[in-house]
Protein backbone atom coordinates (compact mmCIF):
# COMPACT_ATOMS: atom_id res chain seq x y z
CA UNK A 1 0.00 0.00 0.00
CA UNK A 2 1.33 3.33 -1.12
CA UNK A 3 1.64 6.80 1.20
CA UNK A 4 -1.28 8.21 -0.54
CA UNK A 5 -3.38 4.78 0.57
CA UNK A 6 -2.31 5.09 3.79
CA UNK A 7 -3.81 8.38 4.04
CA UNK A 8 -7.15 7.06 2.76
CA UNK A 9 -7.26 4.87 5.97
CA UNK A 10 -10.94 5.12 7.43
CA UNK A 11 -11.22 6.79 10.33
CA UNK A 12 -12.62 3.73 12.15
CA UNK A 13 -9.68 2.43 11.62
CA UNK A 14 -7.84 5.19 13.09
CA UNK A 15 -9.27 4.55 16.50
CA UNK A 16 -7.72 1.04 16.58
CA UNK A 17 -5.19 3.18 17.99
CA UNK A 18 -3.84 1.81 21.55
CA UNK A 19 -2.06 4.77 22.71
CA UNK A 20 -3.77 7.53 24.22
CA UNK A 21 -2.93 11.04 23.00
CA UNK A 22 -0.38 13.05 25.25
CA UNK A 23 -2.06 12.31 28.59
CA UNK A 24 -2.80 8.78 27.54
CA UNK A 25 -6.68 9.46 27.35
CA UNK A 26 -8.47 6.75 24.74
CA UNK A 27 -9.30 8.48 21.35
CA UNK A 28 -12.97 8.99 20.64
CA UNK A 29 -14.14 9.36 23.96
CA UNK A 30 -15.85 12.28 25.60
CA UNK A 31 -12.40 12.69 27.69
CA UNK A 32 -10.54 12.99 24.17
CA UNK A 33 -13.17 13.39 21.13
CA UNK A 34 -10.86 13.82 18.47
CA UNK A 35 -9.60 11.42 15.63
CA UNK A 36 -6.01 10.86 15.68
CA UNK A 37 -3.90 12.18 13.58
CA UNK A 38 -2.21 9.62 10.69
CA UNK A 39 1.27 10.93 12.62
CA UNK A 40 -0.19 9.92 15.43
CA UNK A 41 -1.30 6.53 14.35
CA UNK A 42 1.98 5.62 12.50
CA UNK A 43 0.77 3.04 10.12
CA UNK A 44 3.31 1.09 8.17
CA UNK A 45 2.89 -2.23 6.44
CA UNK A 46 5.22 -5.56 7.21
CA UNK A 47 4.50 -8.68 5.75
CA UNK A 48 4.51 -12.16 7.16
CA UNK A 49 4.26 -16.04 6.62
CA UNK A 50 1.03 -17.14 7.18
CA UNK A 51 2.97 -20.18 8.31
CA UNK A 52 4.35 -17.49 10.71
CA UNK A 53 1.95 -16.00 11.86
CA UNK A 54 0.33 -18.13 14.90
CA UNK A 55 3.33 -17.38 16.68
CA UNK A 56 4.26 -14.25 16.02
CA UNK A 57 0.26 -12.99 17.47
CA UNK A 58 0.89 -12.80 21.43
CA UNK A 59 -2.08 -10.67 21.99
CA UNK A 60 -5.28 -10.26 21.05
CA UNK A 61 -8.46 -8.19 21.48
CA UNK A 62 -11.26 -10.66 21.40
CA UNK A 63 -11.71 -14.47 20.80
CA UNK A 64 -13.42 -16.09 18.30
CA UNK A 65 -17.29 -15.32 17.20
CA UNK A 66 -18.26 -18.87 15.57
CA UNK A 67 -20.39 -17.34 13.06
CA UNK A 68 -18.24 -14.79 12.21
CA UNK A 69 -15.67 -17.55 11.74
CA UNK A 70 -18.20 -19.56 9.91
CA UNK A 71 -18.66 -16.32 7.02
CA UNK A 72 -15.08 -16.14 7.02
CA UNK A 73 -14.48 -19.73 6.73
CA UNK A 74 -16.72 -19.28 3.17
CA UNK A 75 -13.86 -16.38 1.73
CA UNK A 76 -11.34 -17.59 -0.90
CA UNK A 77 -7.41 -17.92 -0.10
CA UNK A 78 -6.88 -14.63 -1.78
CA UNK A 79 -10.00 -12.97 -0.21
CA UNK A 80 -8.49 -13.95 2.81
CA UNK A 81 -5.64 -12.45 2.64
CA UNK A 82 -6.46 -9.80 0.61
CA UNK A 83 -5.31 -6.12 2.34
CA UNK A 84 -9.11 -4.00 2.88
CA UNK A 85 -8.23 -0.39 3.57
CA UNK A 86 -11.50 -0.24 5.51
CA UNK A 87 -10.77 -3.31 7.51
CA UNK A 88 -6.81 -4.17 7.35
CA UNK A 89 -5.48 -6.93 9.60
CA UNK A 90 -3.72 -4.78 12.54
CA UNK A 91 -1.61 -4.71 15.12
CA UNK A 92 0.64 -3.07 17.62
CA UNK A 93 4.04 -4.46 17.82
CA UNK A 94 4.91 -5.75 21.74
CA UNK A 95 8.14 -7.18 23.00
CA UNK A 96 8.06 -10.60 21.64
CA UNK A 97 5.08 -10.51 18.62
CA UNK A 98 2.08 -8.46 17.35
CA UNK A 99 -0.52 -7.63 19.68
CA UNK A 100 -3.67 -8.07 17.05
CA UNK A 101 -6.24 -4.83 16.92
CA UNK A 102 -8.32 -5.78 13.86
CA UNK A 103 -8.46 -9.30 11.21
CA UNK A 104 -9.35 -11.32 14.46
CA UNK A 105 -11.21 -13.70 12.67
CA UNK A 106 -9.21 -13.82 9.29
CA UNK A 107 -5.52 -14.22 11.31
CA UNK A 108 -7.19 -17.31 13.09
CA UNK A 109 -8.79 -18.50 9.60
CA UNK A 110 -5.04 -18.27 8.02
CA UNK A 111 -3.88 -20.33 10.45
CA UNK A 112 -6.79 -22.93 10.35
CA UNK A 113 -5.85 -23.57 6.54
CA UNK A 114 -2.18 -24.03 6.99
CA UNK A 115 -2.82 -26.43 9.57
CA UNK A 116 -4.74 -28.32 7.24
CA UNK A 117 -2.75 -26.94 4.39
CA UNK A 118 -5.78 -25.80 2.44
CA UNK A 119 -3.38 -21.97 2.24
CA UNK A 120 0.70 -22.30 1.81
CA UNK A 121 3.05 -21.88 4.50
CA UNK A 122 4.57 -19.22 2.60
CA UNK A 123 1.75 -17.33 1.33
CA UNK A 124 2.00 -13.40 2.53
CA UNK A 125 -0.14 -12.02 4.85
CA UNK A 126 0.64 -7.97 5.33
CA UNK A 127 -0.25 -6.16 8.23
CA UNK A 128 -0.88 -3.13 8.86
CA UNK A 129 1.21 -1.96 12.13
CA UNK A 130 0.52 1.36 14.33
CA UNK A 131 0.78 2.63 17.10
CA UNK B 1 -50.85 -11.06 24.63
CA UNK B 2 -48.28 -12.10 26.06
CA UNK B 3 -45.82 -10.29 28.96
CA UNK B 4 -43.08 -8.75 27.71
CA UNK B 5 -40.58 -9.14 30.50
CA UNK B 6 -41.53 -13.14 30.36
CA UNK B 7 -40.50 -12.98 26.70
CA UNK B 8 -37.31 -11.38 27.29
CA UNK B 9 -36.86 -13.76 29.98
CA UNK B 10 -37.09 -16.51 27.92
CA UNK B 11 -35.08 -14.79 24.81
CA UNK B 12 -32.61 -14.30 27.89
CA UNK B 13 -32.21 -18.03 29.03
CA UNK B 14 -31.58 -19.35 25.25
CA UNK B 15 -28.98 -16.93 24.95
CA UNK B 16 -27.21 -18.09 28.22
CA UNK B 17 -28.36 -21.97 27.74
CA UNK B 18 -28.06 -22.63 23.97
CA UNK B 19 -26.34 -18.95 22.73
CA UNK B 20 -29.45 -18.23 20.41
CA UNK B 21 -32.73 -17.78 20.49
CA UNK B 22 -34.58 -20.69 19.99
CA UNK B 23 -37.82 -20.79 17.33
CA UNK B 24 -40.39 -21.02 20.09
CA UNK B 25 -39.27 -17.62 21.47
CA UNK B 26 -39.14 -16.59 18.05
CA UNK B 27 -42.80 -17.49 18.19
CA UNK B 28 -43.69 -15.25 20.90
CA UNK B 29 -42.29 -12.22 19.67
CA UNK B 30 -45.39 -12.70 17.47
CA UNK B 31 -47.99 -12.11 20.27
CA UNK B 32 -46.41 -9.18 22.01
CA UNK B 33 -48.06 -5.84 21.79
CA UNK B 34 -47.42 -4.35 18.42
CA UNK B 35 -44.92 -1.73 20.69
CA UNK B 36 -43.08 -4.33 21.82
CA UNK B 37 -43.12 -6.10 18.72
CA UNK B 38 -41.01 -2.88 17.50
CA UNK B 39 -39.00 -2.30 20.46
CA UNK B 40 -37.83 -6.00 20.17
CA UNK B 41 -37.61 -6.51 15.93
CA UNK B 42 -34.15 -5.16 15.06
CA UNK B 43 -32.79 -7.23 17.90
CA UNK B 44 -34.30 -10.52 16.83
CA UNK B 45 -32.97 -9.75 13.54
CA UNK B 46 -29.67 -9.26 15.07
CA UNK B 47 -30.05 -12.40 16.46
CA UNK B 48 -31.21 -14.37 13.35
CA UNK B 49 -34.60 -14.42 14.17
CA UNK B 50 -36.19 -12.93 11.14
CA UNK B 51 -38.62 -10.69 12.57
CA UNK B 52 -40.73 -8.33 10.82
CA UNK B 53 -41.48 -5.09 12.26
CA UNK B 54 -45.43 -4.23 12.94
CA UNK B 55 -46.79 -2.06 10.27
CA UNK B 56 -46.67 1.48 12.65
CA UNK B 57 -50.39 1.81 13.24
CA UNK B 58 -49.52 1.36 17.10
CA UNK B 59 -48.54 4.63 17.24
CA UNK B 60 -44.59 4.38 17.13
CA UNK B 61 -43.48 4.85 20.82
CA UNK B 62 -41.73 2.20 22.19
CA UNK B 63 -41.22 1.86 26.11
CA UNK B 64 -37.53 2.61 27.04
CA UNK B 65 -37.81 -0.66 29.40
CA UNK B 66 -38.58 -2.60 26.11
CA UNK B 67 -35.57 -1.16 24.12
CA UNK B 68 -33.13 -2.04 26.98
CA UNK B 69 -34.26 -5.59 27.27
CA UNK B 70 -33.46 -5.71 23.41
CA UNK B 71 -30.26 -4.58 24.02
CA UNK B 72 -29.65 -6.76 27.23
CA UNK B 73 -30.14 -9.61 24.58
CA UNK B 74 -27.51 -8.61 21.76
CA UNK B 75 -24.73 -8.11 24.41
CA UNK B 76 -25.34 -11.84 25.67
CA UNK B 77 -24.87 -13.03 21.83
CA UNK B 78 -21.26 -11.81 22.71
CA UNK B 79 -21.24 -13.43 25.70
CA UNK B 80 -21.17 -10.75 27.86
CA UNK B 81 -22.45 -13.26 30.68
CA UNK B 82 -18.38 -14.65 30.34
CA UNK B 83 -15.26 -13.30 31.45
CA UNK B 84 -13.89 -13.73 28.31
CA UNK B 85 -16.63 -12.09 26.02
CA UNK B 86 -16.40 -12.36 21.89
CA UNK B 87 -17.11 -10.35 18.99
CA UNK B 88 -16.06 -8.80 15.89
CA UNK B 89 -16.51 -5.25 14.97
CA UNK B 90 -18.61 -6.38 11.66
CA UNK B 91 -20.97 -7.58 14.48
CA UNK B 92 -20.66 -4.32 16.49
CA UNK B 93 -21.28 -1.81 13.77
CA UNK B 94 -24.90 -4.13 13.15
CA UNK B 95 -25.40 -4.08 16.94
CA UNK B 96 -25.13 -0.67 17.03
CA UNK B 97 -27.64 -0.37 13.81
CA UNK B 98 -29.98 -2.63 15.59
CA UNK B 99 -29.75 -0.48 18.78
CA UNK B 100 -30.42 2.71 16.99
CA UNK B 101 -33.53 1.57 14.79
CA UNK B 102 -36.66 1.44 17.31
CA UNK B 103 -38.41 4.38 17.27
CA UNK B 104 -37.12 6.45 19.93
CA UNK B 105 -34.02 4.67 20.37
CA UNK B 106 -31.19 5.95 21.91
CA UNK B 107 -27.54 5.01 23.00
CA UNK B 108 -28.47 5.29 26.51
CA UNK B 109 -30.74 1.86 26.29
CA UNK B 110 -27.53 0.15 25.43
CA UNK B 111 -24.99 1.96 27.88
CA UNK B 112 -28.44 0.95 30.57
CA UNK B 113 -28.22 -2.91 29.60
CA UNK B 114 -24.61 -3.18 29.23
CA UNK B 115 -24.38 -1.45 32.59
CA UNK B 116 -26.26 -3.56 34.22
CA UNK B 117 -24.87 -6.97 33.09
CA UNK B 118 -21.35 -5.34 34.00
CA UNK B 119 -22.84 -5.62 37.27
CA UNK B 120 -22.68 -9.57 37.68
CA UNK B 121 -18.45 -9.34 36.75
CA UNK B 122 -17.50 -9.02 40.22
CA UNK B 123 -13.53 -8.90 39.61
CA UNK B 124 -11.48 -6.93 37.59
CA UNK B 125 -12.26 -6.64 33.93
CA UNK B 126 -10.46 -9.26 31.70
CA UNK B 127 -8.70 -7.85 28.66
CA UNK B 128 -11.47 -8.74 26.63
CA UNK B 129 -13.98 -7.54 28.55
CA UNK B 130 -12.09 -4.26 29.02
CA UNK B 131 -11.92 -4.48 24.90
CA UNK B 132 -15.39 -4.97 24.46
CA UNK B 133 -16.25 -1.99 26.94
CA UNK B 134 -13.82 0.45 25.29
CA UNK B 135 -15.38 -0.20 22.08
CA UNK B 136 -18.82 0.17 22.55
CA UNK B 137 -18.22 3.59 24.44
CA UNK B 138 -16.20 4.31 20.98
CA UNK B 139 -18.51 3.45 18.88
CA UNK B 140 -21.57 4.96 20.23
CA UNK B 141 -19.54 8.52 20.76
CA UNK B 142 -18.06 8.69 17.56
CA UNK B 143 -20.69 7.21 14.68
CA UNK B 144 -23.76 8.49 17.67
CA UNK B 145 -22.84 11.76 18.64
CA UNK B 146 -25.65 13.26 18.93
CA UNK B 147 -27.36 10.46 20.84
CA UNK B 148 -24.50 10.39 22.78
CA UNK B 149 -24.55 14.07 23.87
CA UNK B 150 -28.57 14.19 24.34
CA UNK B 151 -27.77 11.34 27.32
CA UNK B 152 -28.94 12.32 30.69
CA UNK B 153 -25.78 10.34 32.22
CA UNK B 154 -26.64 11.69 36.14
CA UNK B 155 -28.01 7.81 36.77
CA UNK B 156 -24.55 6.93 36.13
CA UNK B 157 -22.91 9.13 37.63
CA UNK B 158 -24.98 8.51 40.72
CA UNK B 159 -24.08 5.25 41.11
CA UNK B 160 -20.76 5.29 40.44
CA UNK B 161 -19.61 4.54 44.09
CA UNK B 162 -18.43 1.50 46.17
CA UNK B 163 -21.36 -0.59 45.78
CA UNK B 164 -20.52 -0.56 41.05
CA UNK B 165 -18.08 -3.53 40.42
CA UNK B 166 -14.73 -2.72 38.69
CA UNK B 167 -15.84 -3.60 35.28
CA UNK B 168 -19.08 -1.38 35.48
CA UNK B 169 -16.46 1.58 36.86
CA UNK B 170 -14.01 0.74 34.34
CA UNK B 171 -16.57 1.82 31.92
CA UNK B 172 -17.95 5.01 33.52
CA UNK B 173 -13.97 5.98 33.31
CA UNK B 174 -14.14 5.96 29.44
CA UNK B 175 -18.32 6.71 28.97
CA UNK B 176 -19.00 9.29 31.76
CA UNK B 177 -18.26 12.86 30.49
CA UNK B 178 -15.55 14.76 32.35
CA UNK B 179 -17.87 17.12 33.36
CA UNK B 180 -20.02 14.84 35.73
CA UNK B 181 -16.61 12.54 37.20
CA UNK B 182 -16.28 14.68 40.10
CA UNK B 183 -14.12 13.38 43.00
CA UNK B 184 -16.21 11.16 44.24
CA UNK B 185 -16.18 9.13 41.30
CA UNK B 186 -12.83 9.75 40.36
CA UNK B 187 -12.59 7.88 43.94
CA UNK B 188 -14.70 5.55 43.59
CA UNK B 189 -12.59 4.13 39.90
CA UNK B 190 -9.72 4.76 41.22
CA UNK B 191 -10.19 2.60 43.73
CA UNK B 192 -11.73 -0.01 41.86
CA UNK B 193 -8.99 -0.64 39.18
CA UNK B 194 -6.21 0.03 41.43
CA UNK B 195 -3.90 -3.31 41.78
CA UNK B 196 -6.32 -4.57 38.01
CA UNK B 197 -4.38 -3.65 34.54
CA UNK B 198 -6.04 -0.62 34.30
CA UNK B 199 -4.92 1.30 36.97
CA UNK B 200 -2.51 3.04 35.23
CA UNK B 201 -4.94 3.73 32.31
CA UNK B 202 -7.33 5.03 34.62
CA UNK B 203 -4.79 7.41 36.35
CA UNK B 204 -3.85 8.61 32.92
CA UNK B 205 -7.82 9.23 32.02
CA UNK B 206 -8.40 11.00 35.07
CA UNK B 207 -5.52 12.90 34.95
CA UNK B 208 -6.36 14.78 32.16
Amino acid sequence: MDAESLKQLLEHVLFRIERGDANGRAFGTPRNPRVPTLAEFNPRFIEIHAGDLAAKIVKRKHGILPQQAQRIGQLTNDELIRIRVDDPISAVEVANGLSLTGGHHRTHEVSQRVLNGRLAVDAPVRILLHD
Amino acid sequence: MIDTMDFAKQAEQDLRVRRKIGPSTCQIWDDLSPASKAAFASALNFLGCGANEPNGQWGGVTDETDRIAACRLMLLACDLDKDEPVWSSYMLDRMLEAVMQPPGAAVGDLFNALYDLLANHQGAPSGALANLIKQLVILCFTRQRRSYDSMDWSRFAHQASADATPAQLYFLLHALPPALVNAEVAQAITLALAASPFQAEAAAALAG
